[in-house]
């Protein structure tokens, strides 16, 4: 479980934005898992499906609570030990403001930056999983990465930081 | 075509999304255009942001423990097997329901059996017809209407005490035409339609019983049939008084 696990929980903590929520999501695509077991075919991979449930759960699970739990900004961040006080805060401000970024995409630009940026999936899987067609997926992403992109500029450097040059 | 024509590929090109023709061009642009250059820079450098956040998230080991327990400790409760419940118990009054409905009808249908035979013997049937079937040789009867059967005996004849009006009460209902019943020798009902439970009539009086030839009772009556089979080699019993509320 340990490998699926960081799967899962890593693609629900960036869906959902909080710890709590996260945990909540993994806990029930598991157990859907381990309901399906003897549906799923064990000469196939199980990541897909694993990726399918956990937009599906992360999706129910932010309709459920989309103001008052999704997408906390303000909540801990976990860092990697090692680095030096200064290096970990830049980190951590940086990752609040890239939780705060995904904060204002569409679900589907969410879903699809994700699975392609972080999870590291093709755009015909990602259309896979999410039911939709590359090139829709390839508009969302192209979306999703411009919105970030300036949001991340207009807090790093301020108002006038995503004016071209 | 502009700066802003470029927008949507370079955001695809920063990951490495875009088909190769249109790379192509865009790298073209790229060679002359500086405010493009820093665009596709800034792109990238969010992605690659958000990928080492990524990293962060995939490492947190007290979210993955809490979740790992929290999975063995439901599967664990999926795997334990439940106690059988109890078989859900019928309310009392629903189990009785059919219960009633039949002794209901069969003290109809007793009570009529032995009013007939009151005198020993069946009476002759006088001739009438039924509402559901035609004149029939087997000698259907009239049955008194059921409220001129629970009619007290204690009170005078209607003609000696003159009726008093009582124009505040509202009218009675129309009352129920009355069944009727047919007696026949032994045999087989046919097409002996479901019977539905039964109003039983009240006050219906069982007397002693005398011996009758064997012979079948059909009741007949607004909305159903009975049929009730009477066997001239049962011993009636001394006496009994069946008393049926509505």
């Amino acid at each position: 479980m340990d490998r699926h696990g960081r799967l899962v929980y890593g693609t629900a903590r960036k869906l959902l934005g909080s710890t709590q929520d996260a945990q909540d999501a993994s806990q029930e695509v598991f157990l859907r898992l381990y309901r399906s077991l003897h549906r799923l075919a064990p000469d196939r991979p199980l990541e897909p499906w694993l990726y399918r449930v956990t937009v599906n759960v992360c999706r129910d699970l932010y309709r459920r609570r989309p103001r008052e739990a999704a997408l906390d900004p303000e909540e801990p961040i976990h860092l990697a030990s090692g680095d030096n006080p200064e290096a970990e805060s830049a980190a951590r401000e940086e990752q609040k403001i890239l939780s705060q970024g995904l904060a204002t995409l569409a679900e589907k630009e969410r879903a699809a930056l994700v699975l392609r940026d972080l999870r590291g999936l093709s755009t015909d899987e990602v259309a896979a999983i999410l039911g939709s067609t590359p090139q829709t997926v390839r508009s969302q992403i192209s979306r999703a990465r411009r919105k970030l992109d300036a949001f991340r500029q207009s807090r790093h450097r301020g108002p006038q930081a995503g004016a071209r040059p | 075509m502009t700066c802003q024509d470029y927008e949507s590929d370079l955001a695809l090109h920063a990951g490495g999304d875009l088909p190769a023709e249109r790379a192509t061009r865009l790298e073209q642009h790229l060679r002359t255009c500086a405010s493009c250059r820093h665009d596709l820079r800034s792109l990238r450098e969010t992605r690659e942001a958000l990928r080492r956040a990524d990293v962060w998230d995939e490492n947190d080991e007290a979210a993955l423990a809490s979740v790992r327990a929290a999975v063995g400790r439901q599967v664990a409760e999926l795997q334990t097997p439940r106690p059988a419940t109890a078989p859900v118990e019928r309310p009392l009054r629903l189990r009785l329901r059919p219960i009633a409905a039949l002794a209901a009808s069969l003290a109809l249908a007793l009570g009529l059996q032995l009013r007939l035979g009151r005198d020993g013997e069946l009476p002759e049937p006088p001739p009438i017809t039924s509402p559901l079937e035609g004149p029939s040789q087997e000698g259907p009867i009239d049955l008194p209407a059921p409220e001129n059967r629970a009619a007290p005996s204690a009170l005078p004849p209607t003609d000696s005490v003159p009726p008093v009006p009582r124009p505040t009460e509202p009218e009675p209902p129309e009352p129920s035409p009355p069944p009727t019943v047919s007696v026949s020798k032994p045999s087989t009902p046919h097409d002996v339609e479901p019977v539905p439970p039964i109003r039983p009539a009240e006050d219906t009086v069982v007397t002693t019983a005398p011996a009758l030839e064997p012979a079948w009772i059909k009741l007949v009556s607004d909305d159903l049939v009975i049929y009730w089979l009477v066997d001239s080699d049962e011993e009636p019993e001394e006496s009994s008084h069946v008393s049926t509320t509505s």
